[in-house]
């Protein structure tokens, strides 16, 4: 164990003299995140929106102690790659029933950050630009951008409240820098027929399964029937050509054998007993799957959705914005 | 008025651990397999009969899952409002649109101080919608910060409202932080609630025997969570032996205490499924006490809490927490070159190199025991370039 820990500090000693060398003090440095602001710098002071104060922290929770304040779901947070949470009440200096709860998640990456955002996403929201992408719900206001997974809870839907919401998000999503991008597995996915805002990633576990890690889906109209269609990045062909195996053996016998895509491309097609007609298909690292849970849409069109994938280049340029 | 243990040393592990076996036929006399995949205990005088392991719904999204879960005889599905911003109670409410009857649906409210009677019967019918179904039949007030929160009427006058229009069955209650034990009595003390729902596990029973005793006394069902006590990866590979899994150890040694109906676990996976259902089926028995004891030794005294209690005995004014959390970064976590960044930004004179040549004046002063003065050492040679 010490000869292990003395090895890993050798490199890590390695890698921080490199990034000392070549860079300012950085937080938390990430390929896939642009930003590098503690999120507890993210927290509004008082008198950032006139008259508002903190009245209840601040408070900052680590992997080891988040299930102080968010019950059993800390599991969830950590597993969507959980660093920080910074929390604090906001109250009107001149009325104690008008309150507004700030907190941010620092989900360590943009994938992460989504994951959390988007599996709280509901397609109908009225989605607005607050950070990369936001919305509110009532005296809900949701946002996220980069990293950082924002909630803002109001105690009721008062005027004074509402804009204190929206004042404190605006705030809040101001002081991330960088871009505002969406994870890249985003892009390997179809546009064409994708239904707006049902994106979902998934860190670990898709679909109940254990080997499906790094997975992103979306839902897609066919057949006027509402399908699922999922990429999961598994690093290597190797590995690849593992989890679709595993995913054949968990969904079960091939029972449609009339399907093909391209020769390059081993496919399974079989009927899940919970998600219906399912293909899945392996290529290069990944392993893409379509499913129809409502059982409505053919398999031809089923093929055609997933063809989309076997006919266009893996390495697309990188949507910034969608 | 002691607590019934905090630490691996005290009365209660060994009493339970050693019971075991006598607490298992026992809870056999109460516990109904209503099916060979199952095992069912009554949740107080609610008349429900609760699966012993119950299903976790926070980043749920997964109607599969629920549907195997319901299969094999897992019946009580925990959730809330607020989980995902509702939608964990949509996902549900698309398997209840045809196994309403399989399954025991506990659902929950937020009522802090501030909150009106209007606002949770929204909240309530919400979730009813979302749920796809007419009739909640526990309704918790979820997430008790604070005793005095159970101050606000607005939950009992809501509760009694919604009983009499047909759409709840019980009401409940949820905490997890800190002062369960006050809450727990508080809640008792108003005598509405018939369901309570904490954190207790084999490391930490933040319950004293005296309120399990009112809690009997008033017959008031007790579903638990965090059952696991954390999953220290690291420990666990290191300790896990043949028998039980750690999850089955700790689910099953939550069961063998007869105050619990229902131990409320987070079901990622199809595999999960199987490993609880398994836990309810064996026994906890000497291999899976061993493997606890040494999992509660390993972490116990390893576990930093970053409670700073320890900080105010050392004359140096060397940053405990932080230096520990910066440690577990660089042990755990694996994020090495941010923990010797971090540590690198701790102010020189507050850095664990003081604790080099210093006779350790923090020896005492963790309420966990842990050797805080070790742990610094190692920190500051871990983090040290």
């Amino acid at each position: 164990m010490l000869k292990s820990n003395r090895k890993i500090k050798f490199i890590a000693c390695l890698l921080l003299t490199g990034v000392l060398i070549s860079t300012p003090v950085l937080w938390c440095e990430e390929s896939s995140s642009t930003s590098a602001i503690r999120a507890n710098h993210l927290l509004p002071e008082n008198d950032t929106v006139k008259d508002w104060k903190i009245v209840e922290g601040p408070k900052y929770f680590n992997p080891e102690s988040l299930y102080i304040i968010v019950n059993g779901a800390d599991t969830f947070y950590l597993n969507y790659g959980f660093h920080e949470l910074s929390h604090a009440r906001y109250q009107h200096k001149d009325d104690d029933t008008l309150n507004v709860t700030i907190d941010i998640f620092d989900q360590r990456d943009v994938d992460g950050g989504f994951g959390v955002y988007s599996s709280s996403r509901h397609p109908d929201e009225e989605f607005r630009e607050i950070g990369t992408q936001g919305y509110r719900n009532g005296s809900l206001l949701i946002a996220w951008q980069d990293r950082y997974y924002i909630s803002l809870m109001g105690d009721d839907e008062r005027p004074e409240t509402i804009h204190a919401l929206e004042k404190y998000a605006e705030w809040i999503t101001a002081k991330i820098p960088g871009e505002k991008v969406y994870p890249k597995l985003t892009n390997i996915i179809p546009k064409k027929n994708r239904l707006a805002n049902t994106e979902l990633y998934a860190s670990k576990d898709y679909l109940g399964y254990r080997f499906l890690d790094n997975t992103i889906s979306a839902k897609y109209l066919v057949d006027a029937a509402t399908v699922t269609l999922f990429a999961s990045d598994c690093g290597s062909p190797e590995k690849a050509r593992t989890v679709f195996q595993q995913t054949a053996e968990a969904i079960g016998p091939q029972t449609e054998t009339t399907i093909s895509l391209d020769k390059a491309s081993k496919i399974h097609a079989a009927e899940d007993k919970y998600l219906g007609k399912m293909i899945i298909l392996q290529k290069k690292k990944y392993v893409y799957g379509v499913f129809d849970p409502d059982n409505l849409a053919q398999w031809r069109s089923l093929q055609i959705l997933l063809s989309q994938i076997t006919q266009k280049p893996q390495n697309r340029l990188l949507n910034k914005k969608q | 008025m002691s607590y019934r243990k905090n630490t691996l040393n005290r009365r209660s592990f060994v009493q339970l651990g050693a019971s075991a076996g006598l607490t298992a036929g026992a809870m056999n006399a109460f516990s109904e397999a209503k099916k060979t995949t199952m095992k069912y205990r009554e949740l107080g005088q609610t008349k429900l009969k609760v699966s012993e392991v119950s299903l976790g719904t926070y980043g749920f999204n997964n109607s599969g899952l629920l549907e195997e879960a319901l299969d094999k005889g897992i019946n009580l599905i925990n959730t809330c409002a607020a989980y995902q911003n509702g939608t964990a109670e949509e996902a549900i409410g698309k398997v209840m649109k045809t196994r309403r009857k399989d399954a025991i649906i506990f659902t929950g409210w937020i009522c802090n101080p501030r909150t009106k009677k209007a606002d949770l019967l929204k909240s309530l019918d919400n979730s009813l919608k979302r749920l796809n179904t007419d009739y909640i039949d526990i309704i918790k007030t979820h997430n008790i910060d604070d005793p005095t929160w159970l101050d606000n009427d607005a939950q009992y006058e809501a509760f009694d409202e919604a009983k009499k229009a047909g759409k709840v069955g019980h009401l409940g209650l949820s905490c997890h932080g800190g002062n369960i034990d006050k809450i727990i009595l508080k809640g008792l003390s108003k005598k509405a609630f018939e369901v309570l729902q904490f954190k207790y596990n084999f490391m930490e029973q933040t319950v004293r025997d005296e309120v399990f005793a009112e809690i009997r006394k008033q017959k008031v069902g007790v579903i638990v969570f965090k059952s696991q006590a954390g999953k220290r990866e690291n420990e666990i590979k290191d300790i896990e032996q043949k028998g039980l899994s750690h999850n089955q150890a700790t689910v099953r040694w939550s069961l063998s205490d007869p105050n619990i109906d229902s131990v409320c676990v987070t079901i990622n996976t199809f595999a999960d499924i199987r490993e609880f259902q398994e836990a309810v089926m064996k026994k906890f028995g000497s291999a899976e006490d061993a493997h606890l004891r040494k999992y509660a030794q390993a972490v116990e005294h390893e576990y930093c809490r970053y409670c700073s209690t320890c900080e105010p005995s050392c004359p140096h004014g060397v940053s405990v927490a932080d230096i520990m959390r910066y440690s577990m970064y660089f042990k755990y976590y694996k994020m090495e070159k941010e923990a010797m960044q971090l540590y690198a930004q701790v102010p020189a004179e507050k850095r664990a190199s003081a604790c080099l040549d210093c006779p350790g004046h923090c020896l005492n002063a963790c309420p966990h025991q842990r050797l805080v003065k070790d742990g610094l050492i190692e920190a500051e040679k871990l983090l040290v370039c």
